[in-house]
């Protein structure tokens, strides 16, 4: 690693863990913390040098996006039906 | 663990069999990017890093396209709507659009392609033929979930996944057997675009974005194919070349 430095690697796999966490307590929270997360852990990999902890950072935070979306998302395509239910209608 | 019509029930969260068809089609187009990057010189971090930010592309692009097709839908329900979190969560949970999450993977790969200084054109290349696939996966997903089918309950997502298949399967047999030629990529937006412009005739969701007589995808497949044919005809632009 250049310098030894290792900012980014850790802030990258601490906010993929935290992303899987909030994922099971608040989704959309989990959801924006792993894409933070995915974003952090892509550019420690470049600058910082891969290792085990960046590539932990990358896996944890992709999780917490895919494991929140899968959570998140009902129906994909069905933006007429949001209305619907808002206007109570 | 209960296993419903459309999903599956984990510790209480329920897990829809689209995201699980979805995120399956996702590994077969990163394990087939992953096993063709050597023809495209590209390194196997690049393309796990190029995964990652696909996912943001997918997920930003999507959401934001279909935000901009609820427009008419904001103005027309504005003043019904009642701002709370529970229609916030309907607003970004429900709603993805194809296209969207194409132009945001699209912008992604270039934002990654200038920062660390990789070629884009063969990088769009290596992503030809992983779009249809993963779009293949993504269309069974739609018919589980029951969204984009076509008038009368007509099963147009596996017409659009079978598309997606052949589109898949021409552009693997362009790349391995002319190699001569290096624009696959404008091929696969000329195809898709052409096909999805006729498919959106048979479409069953009224919901859906229209500017005048043709649905907003349909908009947007014209400019595609449009862009297409340009980047196809003019033999100055090279996708293959180091820049």
């Amino acid at each position: 690693m250049e310098g030894n430095n290792t900012t980014l690697t850790i802030a990258s796999l601490v906010l993929g863990i935290a992303a899987i966490v909030l994922d099971f307590v608040y989704t959309i929270a989990g959801i924006i913390l792993g894409i933070i997360g995915i974003v952090i852990a892509v550019q420690a990999r470049k600058k910082e040098g891969i290792s085990g902890m960046s590539t932990a950072g990358l896996v944890c935070s992709i999780v917490g996006v895919a494991l929140g979306g899968a959570m998140y998302l009902c129906a994909i395509c069905a933006i007429g039906a949001i209305f619907g239910i808002a206007a109570g209608m | 663990m209960t296993i419903g019509i459309d999903y599956i029930l984990i510790f209480g969260k329920a897990i829809s069999f689209y995201s699980i068809i979805g995120s399956i089609g996702f590994m077969a187009a990163l394990f087939l990017c992953l096993k063709r990057r050597k023809k495209y010189g590209i390194e196997q971090d690049d393309i796990i890093n190029l995964g990652a930010y696909s996912i943001i592309g997918i997920i930003a692009g999507s959401k934001l396209m279909a935000l901009l097709c609820m427009i008419p839908q904001f103005i027309e329900y504005w003043h019904r709507i009642e701002w709370n979190s529970g229609f916030l969560e309907k607003i970004m949970g429900q709603g993805f659009v194809f296209y969207g999450g194409l132009i945001g993977v699209i912008a992604a790969f270039y934002i990654y392609c200038r920062q660390f200084k990789l070629p884009f054109g063969k990088t769009m290349e290596l992503a030809a033929p992983a779009v249809p696939l993963f779009h293949f996966f993504g269309r069974l997903g739609c018919y589980t979930a029951g969204c984009c089918g076509g008038i009368g309950g007509f099963p147009l997502q596996l017409v659009e996944a079978s598309g997606n298949l052949m589109i898949f399967a021409l552009i693997m047999y362009i790349q391995n057997k002319r190699s001569g030629f290096s624009k696959t990529f404008p091929l696969y937006l000329l195809l898709y675009g052409g096909m999805r412009f006729v498919l959106e005739f048979f479409r069953g969701d009224p919901e859906r974005g229209f500017i005048g007589f043709l649905s907003v995808s349909q908009w947007i497949s014209l400019i595609f194919a449009a862009i297409a044919i340009r980047l196809l005809i003019n033999k100055r632009i090279i996708f293959t070349k180091n820049t």
